[in-house]
């Protein structure tokens, strides 16, 4: 018979104490920890891996990136222009395959060519508008020298 | 409102029968159109309100992006619910899956009937109301069943005999600790019992402070009254995690939204309920027999009566999101070896309170000392 009582008791007791702070929180709107996003913006961390961006102006040409990326995200076509240096005429990046894995940056042998930007928000309506254009464009044959106009990368398509 | 059917009745007497039953049909269809809109901004206030008291609560902030403070949320929920595919499953029992969501939306809101909002407002003074918001509220778990059965899946039967062996139990706590307090004013209806409350500051001849029994009979009504809606504590009928959504895993679009509004009707009739037999109904605190004019008598009478009623509606999802979901024994040993005992051992308290103290509620033994 106490058993039975201590145990009501007991019950009484802790239901009382939970609801005691579940009422701190609901009567006190200090308490809402909610960062409402489009209006407030956490900054990402410094290692974030968001929309991934070349300098093409210092990429060697090599084709490490596009070899190692396992889920065949990066198109890269080289030329060899005047001065037998590899010219990327085409480097598009996919952005709805990359799996942010960061191969690519780790193959990359030039220091801060290739890397991830703090970028997340890139959505899009169709496919081909996640695809990111970093090439210098084709080289046209009868051109001896490229203009140093062109060598300009082109502005990323998305945003 | 019955006065009024029966002043535009008497002055019918003259006319022909058709146009008299015309007449009467009509108002019929405007007062029942009416009372379900105000049901239905009651509902959907009323998941507004528990999602912004859940976020509260979950220190979060809960909805606020449709219309200024989110308060168009459930307008768009509706529209959502409205818009979505009305699936039947093809092995379901028909006659019963489509008409389970309308016994237990006409039960729910059926129940609304009796209840008493001020001294001139009511839609029905019955002198069974009690009675009869116990019968019919009882008829939400046989449809409860009859949609459970219908659908012809494991989820929904499991839900479905929970929700009836968890109903059909809590509804004999609920019932003696209601009886505990009508034996009091000796009525089943509600404006009799309301104006039993009368007087005593408005507050202190309310049966809830009548007698040491019917102050455990309210907390025994509460506790067993969330039971019957299948609120949070005693939701066994559709936890989610054991059982997908119990009764309604199988129901979509504007089905769904029928057992869903029918909770929240049910947690009204039975605050209401609590409100009226407890609590003194509208019964205005405080201002004693200050004379005003009937319309604010009456505005402030429906004011105080919902002002209790939602309080003891917040203090339910207070409990909702709280404590944890009690399992299927601890569910029934906490009716049957718990609140039964304390409803049987109020009920003969209180009777034995009435027989020899005559009805006296310890206001009046009190104040009675003073007189003499």
């Amino acid at each position: 018979m106490t058993e039975y009582f201590k145990k009501m008791f007991n019950a009484i007791k802790s239901i009382l104490t939970g609801m005691g702070i579940t009422i701190k929180y609901g009567v006190n709107p200090k308490t809402e920890v909610t960062q409402q996003y489009p209006e407030v913006k956490r900054e990402p961390p410094d290692r974030f891996r968001g929309k991934l961006f070349v300098d093409i102006n210092i990429c060697t040409g090599c084709t490490a990136c596009a070899r190692i990326c396992p889920v065949d995200a990066i198109t890269l076509k080289t030329v060899r222009d005047e001065n037998k240096k590899l010219r990327p005429v085409v480097f598009d990046i996919d952005n709805a395959r990359c799996i942010y894995c960061g191969l690519c940056v780790e193959a990359c042998p030039v220091e801060h060519c290739l890397y991830f930007e703090k970028k997340y928000e890139f959505s899009a309506y169709t496919k081909d508008e996640l695809i990111s254009h970093f090439g210098l464009g084709e080289l046209k044959p009868q051109e001896g020298r490229v203009e140093e106009k062109k060598l300009e990368p082109k502005k990323e398509e998305v945003k | 409102m019955t006065e009024l059917i029966n002043e535009i009745i008497t002055r019918l007497a003259n006319a022909a029968p058709i146009i008299r039953l015309l007449v009467v049909i009509a108002i019929i269809i405007v007062s029942s159109v009416i009372v379900l809109a105000v049901a239905l901004l009651y509902e959907g206030l009323a998941t507004y309100a528990e999602r912004k008291v859940a976020g509260d609560i979950q220190a979060r902030i809960g909805p606020n992006r449709v219309g200024p403070y989110g308060l168009l949320q459930f307008v768009a929920d509706g529209v959502k619910l409205l818009l979505k595919e009305d699936i039947i499953p093809f092995y379901a029992d028909k006659w019963l899956f489509i008409i389970a969501p309308y016994i237990v939306f006409t039960a729910s809101f059926a129940a609304f009937v009796p209840l008493s909002y001020s001294e001139h407002i009511y839609i029905a003074n019955l002198n069974v109301g009690v009675l009869y918001i116990l019968a019919i509220s009882s008829v939400v778990s046989m449809a409860i069943l009859m949609g459970a059965w219908g659908s012809n899946n494991k989820w929904s039967l499991f839900g479905g005999m929970r929700a009836v062996a968890q109903i059909v139990s809590y509804e004999i706590p609920t019932v003696l600790s209601l009886l505990a307090a009508i034996i009091i004013p000796a009525s089943l209806n509600m404006r009799d019992i309301i104006a039993y409350q009368s007087g005593g500051l408005g507050i202190f001849r309310w049966l809830i402070f009548n007698n040491p029994f019917t102050f455990f009979a309210f907390f025994i009504y509460f506790i067993a009254s969330i039971a019957e809606v299948n609120r949070t504590p005693f939701d066994i009928p559709e936890a989610e995690s054991e059982i997908v959504a119990g009764y309604h895993t199988e129901y979509t679009g504007m089905r769904f939204a029928f057992f869903f509004m029918a909770e929240y009707g049910d947690m009204f009739v039975v605050s209401a309920l609590a409100t009226t037999l407890f609590l003194g109904g509208w019964q205005i605190p405080f201002i004693g027999n200050i004379v005003m004019p009937i319309w604010l008598k009456d505005i402030l009478e429906v004011a105080v009566f919902f002002g209790k009623v939602f309080l003891l509606i917040y203090i339910m999802m207070w409990i909702r999101w709280t404590l944890p979901r009690l399992r299927v024994d601890q569910l029934m040993e906490l009716c049957w070896k718990y609140l039964t005992p304390f409803a049987f051992f109020n009920l003969i308290g209180a009777s034995v309170w009435v027989l020899l103290l005559h009805g006296k509620g310890v206001y009046d033994i009190i104040t009675g000392l003073f007189v003499h």
